[in-house]
């Protein structure tokens, strides 16, 4: 995870946590109050209620008196009631009904001592009905008052109804009377909107909004038994339990329970909960948003500085060291550029005392490299004139002869130094790429090469070896350095050197000329190998360590390679692939190969 | 002293005229066999306003009935107050009481019915009857006419008797020189008589040809459905032959008129007092009478017991003109012999108590348990219900599971409410009071236990000659006439209107012929219909009125405020 990533989620971290504890603890404590609100509100609603109940229930019971008062002062009713001969009986049948209509009454009976009904208002032809145990449970009932399923011609209707009594002669009648109980009584006693009342009987309900009923949420909050404070996701239900009488059932005395319930809509409540939840959402998503771009720019705004720092820093080289890591800041993204300024400063001074150095061994080894190939060259002609002087001195006669002898050695050192001096005279040797006979130049070197009387040079050539395009001087340069030094692993321990040559290809199929110098010598460790090529290392005591690292520079200039294999005390064996003349024709000599055939000698 | 001699006999002539009058309303008007020789007119005990002791009538009327009283002008008008819409549209048949007054003062048919259910001549001067006691000849009184003063013909005669639609096809078969021509009997007629043919003779006799000999002829003449109308006037009332016609200024289209002012003036040099009639809908009828009204027909308790306590009014009962009745399908089910449905006690109690008006329990004989067969009529084929419409009407006792079931009642009719009420009230009795149960079983099948409850449901006219078709409730209260002139034809229509009925004509196994459909409808009528009360209304009259004394009342007990004078009767 990238450090900007980092930042990233930190910021949002810590913006949205806070946020999402915000949110949750305000919706919690505004629902908590809200709920409350609600609820303090309903109980104050069902108090209304009961209060509104309890004048209504006054309210008949002071038009029963009075309509009691009445009857007993009508001589007209006596008469009719007390069955007298010749009596108004339609006076009589007729008297609830008007009397009911006058009291404002929606149900109103009047009933002997019996329990006879001998005038009804609500149904006025229901005379003589023997219901005795209405009036008697009804005076028994709390508060005197009762849900009542009375009767209609047209169907049963509910009614709130208490009843009264009076004498007449001694004889005790009672009046029962009260109001219908309907969807519209239910919505005066709601006086709103938001509040519905339903009255459920044991097997009637009525609603002031009948939708009510035909909702499974307000079902599921009415289902709670009396007396519970319940609710549902929409509805908050407060009940009040009413006695209930159905004069249609038998036995009519048998007194069940009605529920009034009050049902206020949750719908305001979840409305704001969801608005609140909705802005919450917004404010989160707000706030994320911008914390997404504030960290993105926060994190831009870090993280760049280190990014142009990792930049420059990523520039830095020895060859260039001009990078500028100046900055203003005061922040440790400043402080750290400029100690990166100042070590770079350093490594500035560093490198030019390195080059100088460099250069200083650079120019050593050119000193002993020149050294090295001016021996080389004089070697050969310091043997001949031992070599004449030694003939001269023994054998004067047969000085001009040896002298022809050796005068093409003497000429060969003499045209090698010359074009080692050439060479050196141009500092920077340009590779002369001319077709170059291997064999020839393995030969020859072999031939020059200094060994222990114990070791044994070894010469394996293949025939039609093609020539390479080259230097030959860079050829032999290469085999004389290569030659030395397995001569010198051998540490005048009996041992042999073989320089070999084979036509091979490259991965790329071209054909290359491979001179393999192979000793059996003390070999090199891993550490050594690793370090073979390496400018002045060396592990002889009066080497220059800078053979191997010639070797692979001028293998490197002839767009050649070279491979090693070697162990501790098994040897090593060089390879030296060079490209044929195939790759590049060359001038002036034959394409055939130099020798017909492998040529191997032992010096 | 003269004064209070006068007013001593004036007194005591009313009262015997009263007296009388009662006499004759409470008798029920039974259609009897043919008539004695037909009287000119309504006896004087039909004439229900016949007093001037108390004020009733005036010393002209009086002098205008006694014999060879001179011509007076009478220009008084008298102001009638009506319960009950009128729509002219259904002229000459009535179907309220209001219209059963009215067209009774501008139609007539050929001979009328007095209150005594004797015949008396109408639009016809004299009528004879032959051996075969099938061919009935009748004369038109002559100089008759119609409003318009176009001759009243027998061409008029049977093209009013023929369907709505097919008026004036007797006329048209006439041949041009007016000879006697002989055809088929006008639908009408013969869906009231059983007639075969008629012939009209000239152009005031006719002679009416029946399939056989009734002794329904020629009383079943006197049907309103029989009346001589003619149409093609300015207005919309059909044109009559009554002494009365409407006057131009009234109301003519059925809207209107079923509340508004209707006004019947008599030609002049009639001295008729102009009618005006208050129909339908009028405010209290207590506010009009103290307003000058003059005479109210009405049932109404509140109205009868005001007047009762104002002197200047006074309260004549008429006949016992309507039978309520409690139709219950289920019973269509029972045996043929089963209990009666009601015992004159219950119908008493129900008659006493249930109801606000004037009521007293019904009491046969009931027209449509004529015993006698009646005569095939060919029209009687074409109400005959389709196997299809029998088994239209699903009853309720083929409904398992209902449990309110209904008693219904044409709205408006606070009688027939009163009934329903009762009959439910006796239901919500059943399992408390087993004479209740038993009695409300007895009426109505399968109610009355605890397991059915029962409603009451006004439904407005339509609905319940709809549900009434169907045959779907448990029981109907509507009234009937209490007194018919052709029963075979009222037992036929009403049999027409209840075709679920002839599913019990199937039960007890009469076949399809149609002699003895009119048998089968009258006793499926006979099992289904449970007589309950008879009522009747009352005249309020204003003590004082002029121009009326001559009013009486026909045999279905509506007052005719006039009689036009007659012919010397026939021989019937």
């Amino acid at each position: 995870m990238s450090f900007r990533s980092r930042i990233l989620l930190a910021f949002l971290v810590v913006v949205l946590v806070p946020m999402a504890v915000l949110a949750i603890g305000v919706r919690r404590e505004m629902d908590r109050r809200l709920t409350a609100q609600y609820e303090q509100r309903m109980t104050g609603l069902v108090s209304v209620i009961t209060e509104e109940l309890a004048q209504e229930n006054s309210s008949i019971a002071g038009r029963l008196s009075s309509l009691a008062a009445a009857l007993t002062n009508d001589n007209r009713f006596r008469l009719a009631a007390l069955r007298t001969p010749n009596a108004d009986r339609a006076y009589l049948l007729d008297y609830a009904g008007h009397a009911m209509r006058l009291a404002g009454l929606s149900m109103l009976q009047i009933q002997d001592s019996a329990g006879r009904i001998v005038s009804s208002g609500h149904f006025r032809n229901e005379y003589d009905r023997l219901e005795p145990t209405l009036p008697a449970v009804l005076a028994t009932a709390p508060r005197g008052m009762a849900i009542v399923k009375a009767r209609a011609p047209t169907g049963p209707f509910l009614a709130i109804a208490r009843t009264d009594s009076f004498r007449l002669a001694g004889e005790r009648f009672t009046v029962t009377g009260g109001i219908r109980v309907g969807s519209r009584f239910l919505a005066q006693l709601a006086r709103g909107h938001e509040l519905a009342v339903t009255l459920l009987a044991p097997r009637d309900t009525l609603s002031s909004d009948p939708r009510l009923l035909g909702d499974s949420s307000w079902r599921v909050a009415a289902s709670s038994g009396p007396g519970a404070h319940a609710a549902s996701a929409d509805f908050m239900v407060d009940d009040l339990t009413i006695p209930y009488i159905d004069t249609g059932r038998e036995p009519s005395s048998a007194v069940e329970s009605a529920r009034l319930l009050v049902s206020y809509p949750l719908g305001p409540l979840t409305a704001l909960r969801r608005s609140v939840d909705l802005w919450f959402l917004t404010a989160v998503g707000l706030t994320l948003v911008i914390a997404l771009l504030l960290g993105m720019w926060l994190s831009a705004r870090v993280s760049r500085p280190l990014a142009e720092l990792a930049s420059k820093t990523a520039r830095i080289d020895l060859d260039a060291m001009d990078v500028d890591f100046a900055s203003n800041r005061s922040d440790e993204i400043g402080a750290l550029s400029r100690l990166l300024g100042a070590m770079t400063r350093r490594l500035r001074a560093s490198a030019s005392k390195l080059r100088e150095a460099e250069r200083r061994a650079t120019v050593g080894e050119v000193a002993r490299q020149v050294n090295h190939d001016i021996k080389n060259g004089l070697t050969p002609i310091r043997n001949v004139f031992r070599h004449l002087a030694q003939v001269a001195r023994e054998q004067p006669s047969e000085l001009p002869a040896i002298f022809q002898e050796r005068q093409g050695t003497l000429e060969s050192s003499i045209a090698y130094l010359d074009s080692l001096a050439r060479n050196y005279a141009r500092l920077a040797p340009r590779l002369d790429r001319e077709p170059c006979d291997v064999n020839a130049v393995v030969q020859q070197v072999i031939r020059n090469a200094q060994a222990a009387p114990s070791a044994e040079l070894r010469v394996r050539l293949a025939e039609g070896v093609s020539a390479v395009l080259g230097d030959e001087v860079v050829v032999r340069r290469i085999l004389e350095n290569l030659v030395g030094n397995a001569v010198d692993s051998l540490e005048l321990q009996p041992g042999s050197v073989t320089v070999s040559t084979e036509m091979t290809q490259d991965a790329s199929h071209r054909p290359m000329v491979r001179i393999t110098v192979a000793d059996t010598g003390r070999g090199m460790s891993e550490q050594q190998l690793s370090r073979a090529f390496d400018d002045f290392y060396t592990t002889k005591d009066n080497g220059t360590g800078l053979g191997l690292s010639v070797v692979r520079r001028l293998v490197l200039d002839l767009s050649g390679s070279l491979k090693v294999d070697t162990a501790p005390r098994a040897g090593t064996r060089f390879m030296v692939d060079l490209p044929a003349r195939a790759a590049a024709p060359l001038h002036g000599l034959p394409t055939a190969p130099v020798g017909a055939k492998a040529r191997e000698k032992a010096r | 002293m003269r004064q209070i001699s006068m007013r001593i006999e004036r007194t005591c002539a009313s009262w015997l005229l009263v007296v009388l009058a009662a006499a004759c309303v409470r008798r029920p008007a039974t259609v009897v066999a043919p008539p004695a020789p037909a009287p000119s007119g309504p006896p004087v005990a039909c004439r229900v306003l016949a007093s001037d002791s108390g004020g009733l009538m005036s010393t002209r009327a009086a002098a205008e009935r006694a014999p060879g009283a001179g011509e007076q002008q009478f220009t008084d008008t008298v102001s009638i107050a009506l319960a009950g819409a009128v729509d002219p549209s259904h002229a000459p048949v009535p179907r309220t009481a209001g219209e059963r007054m009215i067209f009774a003062q501008l139609y007539e048919p050929l001979i009328r019915v007095d209150c005594m259910g004797r015949p008396y001549p109408g639009l016809a001067a004299s009528w004879s009857v032959d051996t075969s006691a099938r061919r009935w000849s009748f004369t038109l009184r002559s100089g008759a006419t119609f409003w318009d003063g176009t001759p009243v013909t027998t061409r008029d005669v049977a093209a009013s008797w023929g369907d709505s639609g097919q008026t004036g096809v007797a006329g048209q078969a006439i041949t041009a020189d007016g000879t006697r021509y002989a055809g088929p009997a006008p639908p009408r007629l013969a869906a009231e008589l059983a007639a075969d043919s008629i012939i009209l003779v000239n152009d005031r006799t006719l002679t009416i040809v029946l399939r056989q000999a009734s002794a329904g002829v020629p009383l079943a003449l006197a049907s309103p459905g029989l009346a001589v109308t003619a149409s093609g006037s300015a207005t919309r009332w059909p044109e009559g032959t009554g002494m009365y016609r409407v006057d131009g200024n009234s109301p003519v289209l059925g809207a209107a008129a079923a509340h508004g002012v209707i006004t019947l003036h008599a030609p002049p040099g009639n001295h008729a007092p102009v009618l005006r009639f208050r129909v339908g809908a009028v405010s209290d009828v207590r506010d009009l009478l103290d307003r000058g009204l003059d005479i109210a027909m009405t049932a109404d308790p509140l109205v009868l017991d005001y007047a009762a306590t104002r002197p200047s009014l006074h309260s004549i009962p008429l006949p016992w003109s309507r039978t309520y009745v409690l139709l219950a399908p289920a019973r269509l089910e029972q045996t043929r012999d089963s209990a009666p449905a009601a015992d004159s006690a219950f119908r008493d109690a129900l008659a006493r108590d249930a109801v606000r008006v004037e009521a007293r329990g019904a009491e046969p004989p009931y027209w449509w348990r004529n015993p006698n067969t009646c005569p095939s009529a060919d029209s009687a084929q074409g109400a005959l219900p389709s196997s299809g419409e029998s088994r239209a009407g699903a009853r309720p006792s083929e409904q398992p599971g209902v449990l309110a079931r209904r008693i219904v009642y044409r709205r408006g009719d606070q009688v027939a409410a009163d009934l329903a009420d009762r009959l439910v009230a006796l239901g919500a009795m059943g399992g408390r009071d087993a004479t209740s149960a038993a009695r409300l079983a007895a009426i109505i099948p399968g109610v009355g236990g605890n397991g059915t409850r029962l409603v009451a449901a006004a439904l407005p006219a339509a609905a319940f000659d709809t549900v009434l078709h169907a045959g779907t409730e448990a029981a109907y209260v509507f009234d009937l006439p209490a007194h018919v002139l052709a029963p075979c034809a009222h037992v036929r229509a009403l049999a027409a209107r209840l075709p679920w009925m002839m599913r019990g004509a199937e039960h007890v196994g009469v076949d399809s012929a149609a002699a003895a459909w009119s048998d089968a409808a009258r006793q499926g009528l006979e099992r289904t219909l449970v007589p309950l009360i008879a009522t009747r209304a009352r005249l309020v009259v204003r003590r004082g009125i002029t121009g009326i004394a001559g009013t009486t009342v026909d045999w279905d007990g509506t007052p005719r405020f006039a009689v036009m004078p007659h012919a010397p009767g026939g021989q019937p």
